[in-house]
């Protein structure tokens, strides 16, 4: 980008330096030279561009399943090919009021189903540090523009990790706000007790600058908070000095990749050398976590997904001879193999003599991976350092055949949407050249205490694994 | 899908991934049920991980639901029933159709009644 960080970008436009859509053409440019990486399905960057506000003339890169007036909005799925939102996701309209520009929308798994971004109905988006890998998912479009030096900022939406797990894989800054922070109004539903909109950043300061134009309460989203929505910026560079940071044992259990462990306890001992006070804690329960959230996530998509049957929404089958034909037709049509396997799963656990069996269980065992948060913060931690992934980014197509390899991938990430509580990933450095994430994770309502221990940690490690793309000598924005 | 003793058990068998796609709306190809039926098994697999945890210290939701919600027999659907059993469903009822209330937004737009007389 230029090597313009988005505040310089909001800086130069808003002192009059810079025209409003100064920035916009060499965002442009950079992702058709870079348009092989496949981040983006639309690139159609609006008309009035606001020479006020914090992200004044910013190109941001927005996931395809928050809905944007005049852009398209498919979710990655045929079923929505070519649908046109009458209306415009909060979170987006907060962005552009406050002068960001909305470059286009990104890639990703079909309805935010996946980990890879290869369950994409238009093809699987490439890492830019390795282009035979995936960039994660489900938000690995966003994740893959920011890593690619396209924009520096990204939304997302994480429903089990899908904000901070390409940010991991990508070398990129992902938060995944307190559920209730940022409104889902115009947010494509997919599992409506744990989808969050999400923020990414080249920096963590980025990040953080991104969602405090996005949060706060909204009357159309009946659970955003009322809270009022704290400075992010105003603490963040304050270090890590002080802080109690808890390490669970049970996120550094076997399925951990060595190098992968070896970075983050060295991100830990620098944290240390800081001044921090590294305390080891427990939280049993996170090995129900996967399963927990393969049992509530499908459970609420089928319901959720019930709503596209062909007549109110995008494809139509056109050789049904009946209602019920159009119904299963379209959906068959429209859907990929990955959310037709979860809405059957999520259909099952629902049925009549399983329910008690699945979904209850889950929703009790999800009650219990909370009160672990809860007790740990109870016992005076203040955040929670732990990997964001087990391995760095996979093979495409590596576990592409058995979807428990895939789930696993979110082993990490779950447990946050699970408890409600805020989570960012950063990068914490690299594996054979490819970017390893580290996450922190705070109480409900706490990200500033999140974002200083990472924007600490990130000033400790100097943007260790950072963005991969060549953003080209400063001053090429013209 | 093996009933033991109250709580079922997966185990799931082509003919119930019929079943369960017929509730989901869906028609996949002929070719595609043993693949699902692979697939559900392998997944209910894993997730069966939970039975391994004691959890009889908590409320049936966990605390997160009002209370259980009401269930139906899967064969039974609105638009299987009938238009009688159907009606009975419907809080309005008109002419073999559901009234439903007008948006106060839409009243200020209402075309005037036309006078017949």
């Amino acid at each position: 980008m230029g090597g313009e960080t988005a505040f310089e970008i909001a800086g130069a436009v808003g002192s009059g330096g810079a025209a409003p859509d100064h920035f916009l053409r060499p965002a442009l440019r950079r992702a058709a030279e870079q348009a092989d990486l496949h981040a983006f399905l639309t690139l159609d960057p609006e008309e009035a561009v606001r020479s006020e506000g914090p992200l004044a003339g910013v190109p941001v890169a927005v996931k395809d399943n928050l809905c944007t007036l005049g852009q398209t909005t498919s979710c990655a799925s045929r079923i929505l090919e070519g649908y046109v939102s009458p209306f415009e996701a909060t979170a987006v309209t907060r962005l552009r009021r406050a002068g960001g520009i909305v470059l286009g929308k990104t890639n990703m798994d079909e309805f935010a189903m996946g980990s890879s971004t290869e369950n994409s109905a238009y093809g699987v988006t490439r890492n830019p540090h390795d282009p035979s890998r995936v960039p994660g998912g489900s938000s690995g479009g966003s994740a893959a523009a920011v890593a690619a030096g396209i924009v520096r900022c990204a939304l997302g939406s994480d429903t089990g990790g899908s904000v901070r797990q390409p940010a991991s894989f990508c070398g990129v800054v992902g938060i995944k706000p307190t559920y209730g922070r940022v409104s889902r109004y115009g947010l494509v539903a997919f599992a409506s007790s744990l989808d969050q909109v999400g923020a990414f950043g080249a920096t963590v300061e980025e990040a953080a600058l991104l969602l405090g134009v996005i949060a706060g309460h909204d009357p159309r989203d009946a659970t955003s908070s009322r809270r009022a929505v704290p400075d992010f910026l105003g603490g963040i560079a304050h270090g890590v000095e002080g802080l109690r940071v808890g390490v669970p044992a049970e996120y550094f259990a076997e399925a951990l990749d060595p190098a992968v462990r070896r970075l983050c306890e060295d991100a830990l001992s620098r944290l240390r050398e800081a001044g921090a006070v590294i305390t080891d804690v427990s939280l049993p329960h996170t090995e129900h976590a996967v399963p927990t959230y393969y049992i509530l996530a499908p459970a609420e998509a089928s319901s959720n997904l019930a709503r596209y049957d062909g007549v109110r929404y995008g494809l139509r089958a056109s050789d049904a001879a009946s209602a019920g034909e159009v119904y299963e037709l379209s959906r068959t049509g429209g859907f990929g193999a990955e959310v037709v396997r979860r809405i059957i799963l999520g259909t099952f656990v629902l049925s009549a003599g399983y329910y008690d069996a699945y979904y209850g269980r889950a929703q009790r065992a999800r009650a219990r991976i909370a009160g672990d948060f809860e007790r740990v913060w109870g016992e005076g931690v203040d955040v929670l350092f732990t990997p964001t992934s087990p391995t760095p980014a996979f093979r495409i197509g590596e576990r592409t055949v058995d979807p428990v390899s895939m789930y696993l991938s979110d082993i990490y990430t779950v447990t946050a949407n699970l408890a409600g509580i805020p989570g960012i990933s950063l990068p914490i450095g690299t594996v054979d050249g490819l970017p390893v994430g580290g996450q922190f994770l705070a109480r409900r309502w706490d990200e500033c205490t999140m974002l200083r221990a990472a924007r600490g940690l990130e000033a400790l490690l100097g943007r260790a694994g950072g963005p991969a793309g060549p953003p080209g000598p400063p001053g090429d924005a013209v | 899908m093996s009933d033991t003793g109250g709580r079922r058990r997966a185990g799931v068998t082509e003919e119930d991934v019929r079943a369960i796609v017929a509730l989901a709306r869906l028609r996949p190809g002929e070719a595609a049920f043993e693949r699902l039926t692979v697939e559900l098994n392998r997944i209910l697999g894993h997730v069966r991980a939970l039975e391994r945890l004691d959890l009889s210290a908590l409320d049936p939701e966990g605390g997160t639901s009002r209370g259980r919600p009401s269930s139906r027999d899967p064969g039974t659907r609105p638009d299987t029933v009938g238009p009688a059993a159907a009606e009975a469903l419907a809080p309005d009822w008109r002419e073999g159709f559901f009234v439903l209330p007008r948006l106060p937004a839409l009243e200020a737009t209402r075309p005037p009644a036309r006078d017949t007389g």
